[in-house]
């Protein structure tokens, strides 16, 4: 009985609590209209989400101080929403119109937001069309236009290129110097990057293959010289002979040689933590490479190409754009404008390792101070921009064809067109509304 | 004696059988208080070293910092309260209707609320959803509670705990002349307080786990709850491990010291719904 | 007369009381669970997508049409492979237990139920993440648990045919203690007597076991296996948080749908894709098959309710 007075007390306490709490949410209560009504009397709120990402998060919020400063009566309420539930999230959101005043989206939904009208082009008053095709990288923004309007401006620019752990390339016996040029050759090293102890099981990886996006796309934009997607046709290439080529390429490195496994360290950090010797990923990588570890010595390269081809890479960005619903849409834009700006995107390079959109800072050689950083430059001028119709749910089609080859060992072909046949049925459903 | 024999030979098996499900049931607690103290590159060694051999506080004061750790740890106590005192009131005073009352429908009524028990709450979610979006209460604490403000479960429980409590002892008062709201309070109440705990402490421990719900309907910090927040570590590219496992350990902790210092309702309330039902 | 009249009066004030007590749950329960489920049954006879922004009178068709969803197949199968497997895993294990805490001539009784408990008050959606790691091929200690006995080491998660019996464990250990403690208060009931006098007549441990034990154990089996098979229908946090994340891994319900539960199915139509009539449909479906499902194991309890 004693403890069940003291339970009496917790409760009690916790009503209390709670009382007083829910009290004063519903003062704050964020849903769009009280924002904006209090806006008008006091201040004007701008909410911005983003999906989170470690060192991104913090860039953003100082961003957010720097521009309350020089606006005052300002607010910017900045939400990280783990990558997880962020496309859920902003969905839902969307289409009970609660979703913030600025939000990022991938580049490759943009076309589908603007069509279902959920964006609001940027007005005259903040840059003119021209003005922005001067001042941009053309392919980073080019999934943002409509009947010659812009609904966004870039951010988290981002290629593909190729990571190689000098210790463990060297012990292959290779020289860092001279990174794999072709296909045949990469897949050669990369059979001899891969240790399997006595019991079969896999000691060190050839390629850490986690980020499985970068590898499958990459493959195919190259082999198909950039035209995955085929807007005019309503469908998808990489089910042509050549689309065939690039997953048997996979199905050469993960099923024939197995120069990665999805059952080796599963969601860790293989590459960072010195058990791959390649890794196809972002140059963002740098950044964690730097936090997670720091002593690792590692030389940056172009993407192999396949045989008969140029060395190319693929080129993704997201874009910041304003909601339809924006209560204070000019000073939405004035945010976006800010956070594409030149000061911001500086911050963005040096503190988070993202690449800069604008031309001009593509000359400023301080920016590019060692080899590596020249060849990620180099990257972005020779990317082809990734088109897909849609980000989550494309992935999820093209996942499974993966999935399909590497763990359910299927004939290449049928998973492929399987896949195309969904994928294409997605794009006829996207644009016939 | 032969008996004697066979005796320990069987003892011998049955603490066998205890001690390996006793393992199984410890091991991720373990495991994880383990890794909440370690850096990532002593978490990711083969074989693992159970106690930290580079000791570390790092990760925990990573948590708080990175994401706000200790908001989500308010909101999970504030919704949690809401919901726990909103089932007991509802669900005590609708059992004690039942139980002792007479009234047309009552059956009917009865039978309707304990049907929706079999009801799963995924069928209500949609419309619930829309709900909360009609009446603005999305992303509130309000939005986060109100489907769990009853509990079917509780109001047939009380029932049949009210139908314990003597008849006489309630009409001694009535024509003592206390009031309907007075018996009840000081009455009725206080003869149910193991069960009341016991219901208190199951609402408590499933409200303060509940995912599905908080993930759909809160949009920000401000009401994020502990589960929906511990999704923050698993990243784009790969896991975050070692703060994880720093994030899942300060979410348990708090709900393990309150079930080691009240395990004994705890186990009791199960009794208690168990024999009832 | 006058005492009769009086006496009406009196019943029909208690009426009334006992009516305002009873108001407050059953306005919640008209709100919360009545008009939403009227709601529910409603958008599933509509294509009702607020993406497509669609809503369109079909009647029976997204009933019809879930029957030819390969996806819906998956889910139910999953679930059912889920059901059948974890139920009586846990029926099993924790009849054992509680077989065995009640001995008496056993000690640390206490200490052991505290421990079976743990699992029970343990945050899922903490645990899910603590298992998903504990179950990593390479590095995990599940496999260098397997690897010390020289068995073989599956992929776990990361595998079609491994990610849901890994869930499975998860799920069966998540519930154990909730069931053996059910399990004990319902041994408590069995009057000692009853064993005194079997033993007296020279019956063996199995026989009064089958005998007694489990015969007067029924309705407490019956009980707790509805309630579990009840669990078993709606899990989601297991399934969800082990499988999703990241480019890493993946989708809720991978790899390949492996462990698309039928929430998660439900949850990936209605507030992924928002084909919410569709959704709705496939709730609805779920509502009748936990009703039925409870209905047959009702059927095997020979106790009524009282009310």
């Amino acid at each position: 009985m004693v403890k069940f007075r003291k339970f009496l007390v917790v409760i009690a306490v916790l009503s209390l609590l709670s009382s007083m709490v829910v009290g004063c949410s519903s003062k704050t209560s964020s849903t769009a209209e009280k924002t904006a009504e209090k806006a008008t009397k006091e201040e004007v709120v701008i909410r911005h989400w983003q999906h989170h990402h470690e060192a991104r998060t913090p860039v953003v919020k100082e961003l957010a101080q720097e521009f309350e400063k020089t606006h005052p009566g300002v607010k910017i309420e900045f939400e990280a929403i783990p990558y997880d539930s962020y496309f859920d999230k902003l969905t839902t959101a969307l289409s009970s119109k609660t979703a913030a005043d600025v939000f990022q989206i991938s580049a490759l939904q943009a076309q589908e937001m603007i069509k279902g009208g959920y964006l609001q082009p940027m007005p005259e008053t903040i840059m003119s069309p021209s003005q922005l095709r001067s001042e941009f990288l053309e392919w980073t923004i080019s999934q943002a236009e409509k009947d010659g309007k812009y609904y966004g401006l870039p951010t988290d620019v981002q290629t593909i290129v190729l990571f190689i752990n000098d210790e463990l390339y060297k012990k292959a016996g290779f020289d860092p110097q001279n990174p794999p040029k072709d296909w045949n050759e990469f897949l050669i090293q990369a059979k001899k990057g891969t240790i399997v102890d006595a019991q079969g099981k896999m000691q060190q990886a050839g390629l850490d293959t986690r980020y499985k996006w970068a590898v499958y796309t990459l493959f195919i934009y190259q082999m198909l010289d950039g035209n995955v997607v085929d807007l005019v046709n309503k469908k998808v290439n990489y089910d042509s002979p050549q689309g065939l080529e690039a997953w048997n390429f996979i199905k050469k490195l993960m099923v024939d040689e197995k120069v990665d496994s999805p059952e080796f360290m599963t969601g860790q950090f293989k590459f960072e933590l010195g058990k791959a010797m390649f890794y196809l990923n972002h140059p963002v990588t740098v950044g964690r490479i730097k936090k997670m570890a720091p002593d690792l010595k590692y030389t940056i390269a172009l993407p192999p190409a396949p045989p008969g081809h140029k060395q190319t890479t693929i080129g993704h960005n997201w874009l910041y754009v304003v909601n339809k619903d924006s209560k204070n849409s000019e000073m939405a834009w004035e945010w976006v404008k800010f956070l594409a700006s030149k000061e911001a995107q500086l911050k963005f390079i040096k503190e988070a390792g993202d690449l800069p959109s604008m031309k001009a800072l593509l000359s400023d050689d301080s920016l590019f101070p060692d080899e590596n950083a020249k060849v990620i430059r180099k990257s972005l001028e020779i990317a082809y921009p990734t088109q897909e119709l849609g980000e989550k749910d494309v992935n999820q089609i093209r996942d499974e064809i993966w999935t399909k080859i590497i763990l359910q060992k299927a004939s290449v072909e049928d998973a492929v067109k399987e896949g195309a046949a969904v994928e294409n049925a997605l794009i006829q459903k996207k644009l016939s509304k | 004696m032969e008996m004697k024999r066979t005796n320990i030979f069987v003892l011998f098996l049955l603490y066998g059988i205890l001690i390996i499900g006793a393992v199984w049931m410890l091991l991720p607690l373990a495991w994880m208080t383990s890794a909440a103290f370690k850096p990532m590159s002593e978490i990711i060694q083969v074989p693992p070293t159970w106690i930290p051999k580079h000791f570390t506080l790092d990760n925990i004061k990573e948590v708080f910092k990175q994401v706000p750790f200790a908001r989500y740890f308010l909101n999970s106590i504030v919704t949690t309260g809401v919901i726990v005192l909103s089932v007991l009131l509802t669900s005590t005073m609708a059992g004690y209707g039942f139980a002792k009352f007479n009234f047309k429908g009552k059956r009917i009524l009865f039978l309707l609320i304990l049907s929706s028990l079999m009801i799963p709450f995924q069928v209500r979610m949609i419309p619930l959803y829309q709900i909360a979006q009609h009446l603005k209460i999305v992303d509130t604490y309000l939005g986060v509670v109100f489907p769990w403000l009853f509990d079917a479960m509780g109001v047939f429980l009380m029932n049949q705990f009210m139908l314990t409590i003597p008849n006489e002892l309630i009409e001694a008062a009535r024509i003592d002349g206390a009031s309907e709201g007075r018996i009840f309070f000081t009455i009725v109440i206080p003869q149910l307080k193991p069960a009341i705990s016991a219901l208190a402490i199951f609402t408590f421990s499933w409200s303060w786990e509940e995912f599905l719900w908080p993930l759909i309907v809160t949009n920000s910090d401000r009401v994020r709850t502990l589960p929906v927040g511990l999704q923050y570590f698993s990243e784009q590219y790969g896991i975050n491990i070692h703060w994880q496992m720093a994030g899942a350990f300060v979410a348990i902790l708090p709900v393990l010291i309150v079930f080691f210092i009240m395990q004994k309702q705890f186990v009791e309330g199960i009794t208690l719904t168990g024999l009832k039902g | 007369m006058i005492k009769a009249g009086k006496k009406l009066s009196q019943e029909r004030r208690l009426a009334l009381i006992g009516f305002l007590f009873v108001l407050p749950a059953v306005i919640l329960f008209i709100v919360l669970v009545f008009i939403p489920l009227l709601q529910a049954f409603y958008m599933s006879l509509f294509d009702w997508s607020t993406i497509r922004e669609v809503k369109k009178f079909i009647g029976l068709k997204n009933y019809i049409d879930m029957f030819h969803d390969p996806k819906f197949i998956k889910s139910v199968k999953v679930t059912i492979t889920w059901t059948i497997i974890v139920v009586p895993s846990i029926i099993f294990f924790s009849l054992l237990l509680a077989l065995i805490l009640n001995l008496k001539s056993l000690r640390f009784k206490g200490l052991f139920r505290t421990i079976y408990f743990i699992p029970v008050v343990t945050n899922m959606v903490a645990a899910a993440f603590v298992w998903r790691w504990l179950f990593e091929p390479t590095n995990g200690v599940i496999n260098y648990f397997l690897s010390l006995l020289h068995l073989p080491q599956p992929g776990w998660l990361a595998d079609p045919k491994w990610a849901l019996p890994a869930m499975m464990i998860v799920g069966v250990w998540k519930q154990i203690g909730f069931a053996m403690v059910i399990f004990l208060a319902g041994l408590q009931t069995i009057p000692r007597d009853m064993f005194e006098a079997a033993y007296l007549d020279g019956a063996s441990g199995v026989t009064m076991l089958r005998k007694i034990t489990l015969p007067l154990l029924n309705p407490t089996i019956v009980f707790t296996s509805v309630m579990l098979v009840i669990n078993a229908f709606r899990v989601f946090t297991i399934p969800y948080v082990m499988s999703a994340g990241g480019f890493t891994y993946g989708e809720p319900g991978g790899p390949l749908d492996s462990t698309r539960v039928f929430v998660i199915h439900i949850y990936d139509y209605g507030f992924r894709q928002f084909e919410l009539g569709y959704a709705s449909a496939n709730a609805f479906f779920l509502l009748l098959v936990i009703m039925v499902a409870t209905i047959i194991q009702f059927k095997t309890l020979e106790r009524p309710f009282e009310y």
